[in-house]
């Protein structure tokens, strides 16, 4: 081993702390990214082998009853591969010890065998052959225990049926099985799939050589815009409500969502993390070259040239990204294993591994390298082109002027030290600055990663007790006149009730177009509200339409302006309604109207979908048995259990994912700091030491290196939390979409986290510098420098 | 100077501290609140009702016949005895080819049966002919005694027979001169229009309500015609849940609402119906269910614009009183105690059981327990406690 290389190994040593800290923070940044890149990878290609092995269809479109004769003009539009015709309704589902009702989604089976687009996977069971046969998809059926021969009973158009599970499956449509509309998340205890021979389901809904949904399989290379526009067209006289391209399928848009999201974060957060880690690597390796001066002038001396020296300091660094990378990948793998079977709980396959392809941890080693070498080039540069001569000679001392407060003339308020920390800040401004903002950096990532659970707190508290004051919403299979909302009302326990009627239209804008239901609000609503960003109810205006602001960005709409409403339901009039005014809300895209002006251009009066209810807790199983047996009642949604679902879930699968998100800020938070202070006793180790020599006691030499760095962490944290707020703000963006917007809401607990963890690290830094600061061997540290 | 420094350095710690520690203790809880007010409470029973013409009558046809067009309109001023339409007897019925062909076959049966009668009643007028002549010539022999009385005797008889065969041939033959009009009649199957009409008449002064056959054209008797009534002389019928009826007794004052225009209308119970019958809802399940009728209040029958079976909202106030102590409805839940709610005092919410007396879905009277313009907080969400700090939104 050469000389320079064992000198290579005893520096480590030396910094053995630094090192630890740096090297975890490089772990950090690589465990995120490996574990999320190959979780990705592992879902992307899952995604694509279940889609292609299954026949996920390309095309969907529903209507409301169209002869099965429509699907050969279906197939004979240009692009059209293929064209699955099937029956599929929405039951009320009445389950045994299970008060509330539950919704079955009935998927029907072709009779000839398997479907041709959207196949099912069967999981363990057999095929239902019987009319009341059926297979249940899998997270319902293991949310619910249900086994082959496990019986249900559901509200078939009015008629009470009891239907036999035979198996259990598992459809690429319904990868994230969720009902739509109000919440994003699943609630598998009371929302099934069910897949049922068809002839079970024309005879119960009167739809014999009949489908009310058609799925397709596009041609390579065919324009998907233009078969959706002649699949509009040929189901418009049938009701058609809408065709949606595979893109926004409710599970596919859900699910690429999720991994666009993993892309997004998975390399946003590592970079965060591999930068804070270049930076630490540039002060300490700034501070190496500056303290090796002499040993670099002497292995100059000693014929070693520009380049080997700059090897010497690139190996230092290549040593902390190998460490780095290597227990990250670890990490990385051990975590990717659970994340992947984390999404396997809320996305469902097939089959879903884990397996870490190895370019995955080359590419993080790649990028923490190029991180850090990008860091610390300069240093590295530095130190192989410094003349021999030059640095021989230790580094002129920097010129000492009276602060600015000695200038004001306040030094009489200040001790000897306490003048000191100041002229120290003082003269290197930079270095100050670099100091505050690698701490304020360590608070910032612990606000970033709360303030994620901050927004998702706040929209669930703003939708379950400021927008959703109801206790059950009742849904109708069809809009009902006014007497539904008084037999409503009339029910045993309901304390009241308020109606709601929505409309899907397709909303158009010059050339955008989406469809969204539009909600009729009445008057004086005190349940189910429109609120705007400050949670304050909005009076819906007379005439016109209000809606999202992402609908409105969306469209490209202001307000003002008017756009085509086109009704898909009833007589579907299709009229220009001016936008009046613009919302915040948080789930999905919606418009609101007041009831009365909805009914007018509906061309109806007192017409209902629904109604909100409040009802008495101690009633509430009577009332749900009695509304699970109404013909008329499509569904029910209990607000409380909906609440209660989406904070498991969230608990159960964000927290884990931020949790380690904190872990590793956390490390980060501690690295930062400890390193910074380590520095500064490395930097001015010597001077202390003279003043030693001087006369000066330990505590008063603590108290100069140790006042600096409390000065600059107390400056740090409120550098710190501003910090936090604009990274939060800048990749807030990121987490909103059509389908749910999280507004930025820090809450103080975030930013007293990011502080206390922070103060915490200096503290510990702190004890570690006093320590060494005790033991300071005079003599040493004099010494070494001659 | 050293003490001063270090309680300085002590202080500026603990600022950091402090700052810091607040970051940590729970924020209020932004909550929406509402003041206990004192004013109206309605408990109401609520129930979709139409309107309906009190007295209604029906113009049936008294007979059947062709009708004349009805011109009057609904909504036409009618006064009692004014002409709604007239009946004329039926026009003949066309014949087909076979009736026409019996009917033909039928004269000309009738027309031989005359011809037939007519030659009878040529050989009987001979055979009287001759019984007459008989008769004179015997009688001039038997003044000659020239033969027996009985010989005339004889004669005589004759000759009254042969007249009355004679006289039943005549009448014969105007029978089948009869028989062949009418079997004629049975060819005609169009005529002038007969002139006698029956009048069919309004019973009351009032307004057309409904013209139920406005064309001219054949009726049957009993079918109706048209629908009189006074628009002016509304009433009200909501059917109500059984359970609910019991509740509502004649002269209980009641509103109407969403009936189209501005503001509410004043009712009052009429009448609860002694039958009940049994409904399917809007949701689809069978419900008993009890006329309730309602007058509108006051001396003027109910607003011009409202005329028969027009839909409107009836609250039936069961209950009323324009001076309570009130909260709204949300604010109120129930516990083991009975009612709840939390008062905002002092940025801390603290819960109060109260006595609750009459509620609707929107407001409930408290009893006990409240004073009026305390703050309480209006559906409080899972992290509002007892004791918990909150704030007003």
């Amino acid at each position: 081993m050469r000389a320079i290389d064992r000198k290579l190994l005893r520096d480590l040593w030396q910094m053995k702390g630094q090192a630890v800290a740096i090297c975890l923070v490089i772990m950090s940044g690589v465990a995120l990214f490996v574990a999320q890149i190959a979780t990705l990878e592992r879902l992307r290609i899952t995604q694509q082998e279940y889609y292609n092995e299954y026949r996920f269809a390309d095309v969907f479109a529903s209507c409301k009853r169209a002869p099965e004769s429509v699907a050969r003009q279906i197939l004979a539009i240009e692009g059209v591969e293929s064209v699955q015709t099937r029956i599929l309704v929405d039951a009320t589902l009445d389950i045994e010890g299970l008060d509330q009702p539950a919704i079955g989604r009935l998927v029907s089976l072709p009779d000839t065998g398997r479907p041709e687009l959207n196949d099912v996977h069967l999981r363990s069971g057999r095929w239902p052959t019987a009319d009341n046969e059926v297979l249940a998809n899998e997270s319902f059926a293991m949310a619910r225990g249900y086994r082959e021969g496990s019986t249900l009973g559901a509200l078939l158009n009015g008629r009470k049926r009891t239907l036999v599970i035979t198996g259990v499956g598992l459809s690429p449509e319904f990868i994230y099985s969720i009902q739509g509309g109000a919440s994003p998340l699943p609630d598998d205890k009371h929302f099934g799939v069910l897949w049922i021979p068809r002839k079970g389901l024309e005879t119960a809904f009167d739809m014999e050589g009949a489908f009310n949904s058609v799925n397709l399989k596009l041609a390579p290379g065919a324009s998907g815009p233009e078969v959706v526009r002649r699949l509009d067209m040929l189901l418009d006289r049938y009701g058609g409500f809408g065709t949606t391209l595979r893109a926004n399928q409710l599970s596919h848009w859900f699910l690429n969502n999720e991994l666009e999201q993993l892309s997004n974060f998975g390399v946003v957060v590592p970079l965060v993390f591999l930068g804070v880690a270049a930076f630490l690597l540039n002060v300490v390796l700034n501070r190496q070259v500056n303290t090796q001066r002499e040993q670099i002038a002497a292995l100059k001396a000693f014929g070693y040239g520009n380049f080997a020296i700059g090897m010497h300091y690139a190996k230092l660094i290549a040593l902390f990204v190998v460490i780095g990378t290597g227990l990250g990948a670890a990490v990385g793998a051990w975590l990717g294993n659970a994340l992947v079977g984390l999404y396997g709980t809320i996305y469902h396959f097939p089959s879903l591994t884990f397996s870490l392809n190895p370019l995955v941890p080359l590419a993080a080693g790649g990028l923490s390298g190029a991180a850090c070498f990008a860091g610390t080039l300069k240093a590295v540069l530095g130190a192989a082109s410094l003349p021999p001569a030059e640095a021989m000679r230790p580094k002129a001392p920097p010129l000492y002027r009276p602060t600015m407060l000695e200038r004001l003339g306040l030094q009489r308020m200040l001790s000897q030290p306490s003048r000191m920390i100041l002229r120290n800040l003082e003269r290197r401004p930079v270095r100050a600055l670099l100091s505050v903002s690698a701490i304020g950096m360590a608070v910032a990532i612990l606000v970033w990663g709360f303030a994620f659970m901050d927004s998702i707190w706040y929209v669930i508290d703003s939708q379950a007790y400021d927008i959703q004051r109801e206790d059950v919403t009742v849904a109708f299979v069809e809009p009902r006149p006014a007497s539904a909302l008084h037999s409503v009302r009339a029910q045993h326990g309901v304390l009241h009730a308020e109606p709601y009627r929505t409309v899907a239209a397709r909303i158009r804008f010059e050339h955008r177009d989406r469809i969204s239901g539009v909600t009729g609000v009445p008057r004086g609503v005190t349940l189910s509200r429109v609120l705007d960003e400050n949670l304050r109810p909005i009076q819906l205006p007379a005439d016109g339409l209000v809606m999202s602001r992402w609908l409105a960005k969306a469209l490209n709409v202001r307000t003002g302006d008017a756009v085509r409403l086109e009704v898909l339901e009833g007589s579907r009039p299709a009229l220009d309604v001016p936008v009046v005014e613009l919302v915040d809300d948080f789930v999905g895209l919606n418009a609101y109207m007041d009831l009365d002006a909805l009914g007018r251009l509906m061309g109806e009066a007192d017409v209902y979908s629904g109604a909100h209810l409040r009802v008495e807790p101690a009633l509430q199983a009577t009332l749900y048995r009695k509304l699970k047996e109404m013909p008329a009642v499509a569904g029910v949604a209990v607000k409380a259990s909906s609440i209660k679902s989406m904070r498991d879930q969230i608990t159960a699968n964000l927290m884990y994912s931020v949790m380690f998100n904190i872990v590793f800020a956390c490390i980060i938070a501690f690295g930062v700091v400890y390193n910074n202070a380590r520095i500064a006793l490395g930097e001015s180790a010597r001077e202390l030491a003279s003043l030693r020599v001087l006369g000066l006691t330990r505590a008063e030499i603590s108290f100069i290196l140790l006042g600096e760095l409390a000065v600059l962490t107390v400056v740090a944290l409120p550098v710190g939390c501003l910090m936090g707020w604009a990274i939060s703000v800048a990749t807030g963006e990121l987490l909103n979409t059509e389908v749910i917007r999280l507004p930025l809401k820090i809450s103080d607990f975030s930013y007293a986290f990011g502080c206390a963890v922070v103060l915490a690290a200096s503290a510990a830094s702190a004890l570690v510098v006093r320590r060494k600061l005790d033991h300071l061997d005079l003599v040493e540290v004099l010494k070494s420098r001659e | 100077m050293k003490w001063a420094k270090y309680i300085l350095m002590a202080a500026a710690a603990l600022a950091v501290l402090a700052v810091v520690a607040w970051g940590f203790m729970p924020k209020p809880v932004p909550v929406d609140t509402a003041a206990v007010s004192r004013g109206h409470l309605a408990v109401t029973i609520d129930e979709e009702g139409r309107t309906r013409v009190r007295d209604r009558f029906v113009v049936y046809a008294p007979l059947p016949g062709q009708m004349t067009r009805v011109e009057l309109r609904e909504g036409d001023p009618v006064d009692a005895g004014l002409v709604v339409t007239r009946l004329a007897p039926m026009a003949p019925v066309p014949l087909d080819a076979r009736a026409r062909a019996q009917a033909e076959a039928n004269v000309r049966a009738a027309q031989a049966a005359r011809d037939q009668s007519a030659k009878q009643a040529e050989s009987a007028r001979a055979s009287l002919e001759y019984a007459e002549n008989r008769v004179k010539n015997l009688r001039e022999l038997l003044k000659g005694k020239h033969v027996p009385q009985d010989s005339v005797d004889a004669a005589e008889t004759q000759f009254r027979v042969a007249e009355a065969n004679h006289s039943s041939a005549l009448f014969a033959q105007a029978s089948a001169g009869f028989q062949l009009e009418a079997a004629q009649a049975a060819l005609v199957d169009d005529g002038p229009a007969p002139a006698k009409l029956v009048e069919v008449r309004s019973p009351v002064k009032g307004r057309v309500l409904r013209v139920l056959r406005q064309s001219e054209g054949p009726v049957a008797a009993g079918e109706p015609l048209v629908e009189v009534g006074d628009p002016a002389a509304l009433e009200i019928v909501a059917d109500l849940l059984s359970r609910d009826a019991v509740k509502v007794t004649p002269g209980m004052k009641a509103r109407l609402e969403r009936w189209g225009g501005q503001g509410t209308l004043d009712a009052v119970v009429r009448m609860v119906e002694p039958a009940g019958f049994t409904k399917l809802s809007a949701l689809g399940v069978e419900e008993q269910r009890v006329n309730v009728v309602l007058d509108f209040a006051g001396a003027t029958p109910g607003p011009a614009a409202l005329g028969d079976g027009y839909r409107v909202e009836v609250r039936v106030i069961l209950e009323e009183s324009i001076n309570v102590l009130k909260v709204p409805a949300g604010a109120v839940f129930t516990v083991k105690e009975g009612s709840a709610l939390f008062v905002l005092s002092g940025g801390v919410a603290s819960r109060v059981v109260v006595k609750t007396g009459r509620r609707n879905g929107l407001e409930v009277e408290i009893l006990e327990g409240l004073s009026e313009g305390t703050l309480v907080i209006l559906h409080p969400p899972d992290t509002v406690e007892d004791g918990k700090a909150v704030i007003a939104r």
